[in-house]
């Protein structure tokens, strides 16, 4: 006992007490993705600054500069620089891509709900059967374009990145929680029926489709 | 009779050669070890655009080392630096070297990684690794089908880079429950590290079907050793977006990085130092975090140097 604390002793003082991790099947069992965070991040409650942003000012802010899926598309190709100034939202002016609020009333064309990041692809009013946007439907949304549109967001308000990212991943979980779960679009996707869809993107250059995150994916009674 | 000494220890400072000539600015640059291709290319840059807007400059490396780059501060303060441009040694002890700049009238501009307090630095011109790294996960989830057993490599575990990847690795991953992870270590950030921990970790697990790095060496290291043991299908993927992951992109092997624009943020650090210096202000946030980019197959071929060619 005692030679194993000098040993243990020695060889911290020789500098690898710095995690000698050792092959460790175990460690991807239990626990296996418990992650040392160097900068953690706990202090953020995330789940009730989303709650207390979601119904009074995330839901106006989007609905209230969403621009219609057809137009902006247009604008975009247009000239996509002056569609950004326009209509688009992003906190760096320098090198990141534009955010977008967009609107409009969809038909489900396609759906792939195989994938945990399941998706629709929804014909845009009027419809022509030709899929003019992605909606990302979860359990797991992809990227950080609903908290990169909010404006009333600033990442200086954050201790570091990983808090930052907590916010953006928070509010995706509130989207498959408020916006998804009442749906019941986990069979089908709801290919057939018809939304009123508000929702954010970010811009990809190259891409013709936006990718919509939605905030708003209200059902139209079938007629 | 102390500050005698001081000014006389200052003045002998102020005729050491290779120091700022009379009337010239002087712009100090102080990043980890120019060995990774990464920091290199921050320090050139960042020194290039302040010689290019009239200034000397200064550069030094602290390799991750807090008492070193503790020293440099103290450099720079003796220097009379108008403004320090920093890739720090870690987001907590960095504070006080930046706070006893700041208390010198020497503004500190971050580039790449943050520190843990803000109202201290002049700008903190962060890469955001965690949005890159969660592209890069993404793309990872899709090539492996959601399913199979996987490897993670991650950097020193001293560096808050390394812990804001392997976090957001995580955050995308855990979520597919068919995606399990065998085996999860540090390689310090290093090629031969990575490359004998691979050797080693295949023989237990020979079944394994993708590795992450949290960066691009450590994904080259990896992508060695798999080839050597006749497995160059396993899906590898890094980051950083390094010229030599580039290439093993086009030919084939590493499936993907994400680019830390490192080129451009040196610039912009040293742009806003300019102004900074001239005006008072940057005219910006303290904390601008730049977004970084997917890189793979379809365009490893514009990537040269930490940067997009148009």
């Amino acid at each position: 006992m005692r030679l194993f604390i000098v040993v243990a002793g020695l060889l911290t003082f020789l500098g690898f007490s710095a995690t000698v991790v050792k092959n460790e099947p175990a460690a991807a069992r239990a626990g296996a993705h418990e992650i040392q965070v160097f900068f953690s991040a706990d202090t953020f409650d995330a789940e009730g600054y989303v709650e207390s942003i979601w119904e009074n000012r995330v839901l106006p802010y989007v609905k209230d500069r969403a621009v219609g899926i057809l137009e902006l598309r247009d604008e975009m190709r247009k000239n996509g620089r002056a569609a950004g100034e326009k209509y688009g939202y992003r906190a760096v002016a320098e090198h990141n891509p534009y955010n977008f609020a967009v609107k409009g009333r969809i038909k489900v064309v396609a759906a792939n709900v195989k994938s945990r990041n399941g998706r629709i692809e929804a014909d845009a009013y009027p419809y022509d059967g030709v899929p003019d946007a992605i909606v990302q439907i979860g359990p797991i949304f992809k990227g950080t374009s609903l908290r990169d549109l909010l404006d009333f967001v600033s990442f200086d308000d954050f201790k570091n990145q990983v808090e930052f990212a907590k916010l953006a991943n928070q509010l995706n979980l509130r989207v498959r929680d408020s916006v998804i779960a009442p749906l019941g679009l986990a069979g089908d996707g709801g290919v057939g029926r018809e939304f009123h869809l508000a929702g954010a993107v970010t811009e990809e250059p190259g891409e013709t489709r936006f990718t919509v995150v939605p905030v708003v994916l209200d059902p139209i009674p079938e007629r | 009779m102390r500050k005698a000494l001081s000014l006389a220890l200052l003045a002998v400072i102020a005729v050491l050669p290779g120091l700022a000539p009379a009337g010239e600015k002087l712009v100090v640059v102080i990043t980890p070890s120019h060995s990774n291709p990464f920091f290199k290319t921050e320090a050139d840059v960042a020194s290039a655009k302040a010689i290019e807007l009239g200034y000397a400059v200064q550069s030094y490396s602290h390799d991750d080392d807090a008492s070193r780059q503790s020293n440099y501060v103290d450099t720079a303060i003796a220097n009379k630096a108008s403004a320090i441009i920093l890739d720090n040694a870690g987001a907590d002890v960095t504070i006080a070297a930046v706070q006893k700049a700041k208390g010198a009238g020497i503004p500190t501009f971050l580039i790449d990684r943050e520190i843990n307090a803000t109202g201290i630095a002049a700008a903190q011109i962060v890469a955001n690794n965690y949005q890159g790294v969660q592209l890069v996960a993404e793309l990872f989830v899709e090539l492996m089908e959601e399913e199979g057993e996987y490897v993670e490599f991650t950097g020193r575990e001293s560096d808050t880079n390394a812990g804001v990847r392997s976090r957001s690795y995580h955050d995308v991953i855990d979520q597919y429950p068919d995606l399990k992870m065998v085996a999860r270590q540090s390689a310090n950030w290093s090629q031969p590290e990575a490359f004998s921990k691979m050797e080693s970790i295949l023989q237990a697990n020979p079944d394994i079907k993708g590795v992450i790095c949290g960066n691009d060496t450590m994904a080259m290291g990896a992508m060695a050793a798999l080839k050597a043991a006749g497995k160059g299908g396993v899906i590898v993927v890094g980051f950083d977006g390094s010229n030599d992951v580039r290439d093993s992109i086009l030919a084939g092997d590493i499936k993907a990085t994400g680019l830390q624009p490192a080129a451009r943020i040196a610039a912009m650090a040293v742009e806003q130092a300019d102004r900074f210096i001239k005006t008072g202000s940057t005219g910006q946030a303290e904390k601008q975090l730049v977004d970084c980019i997917l890189i793979d197959k379809s365009n490893a071929g514009k990537l040269d140097n930490f940067a997009m060619k148009p």
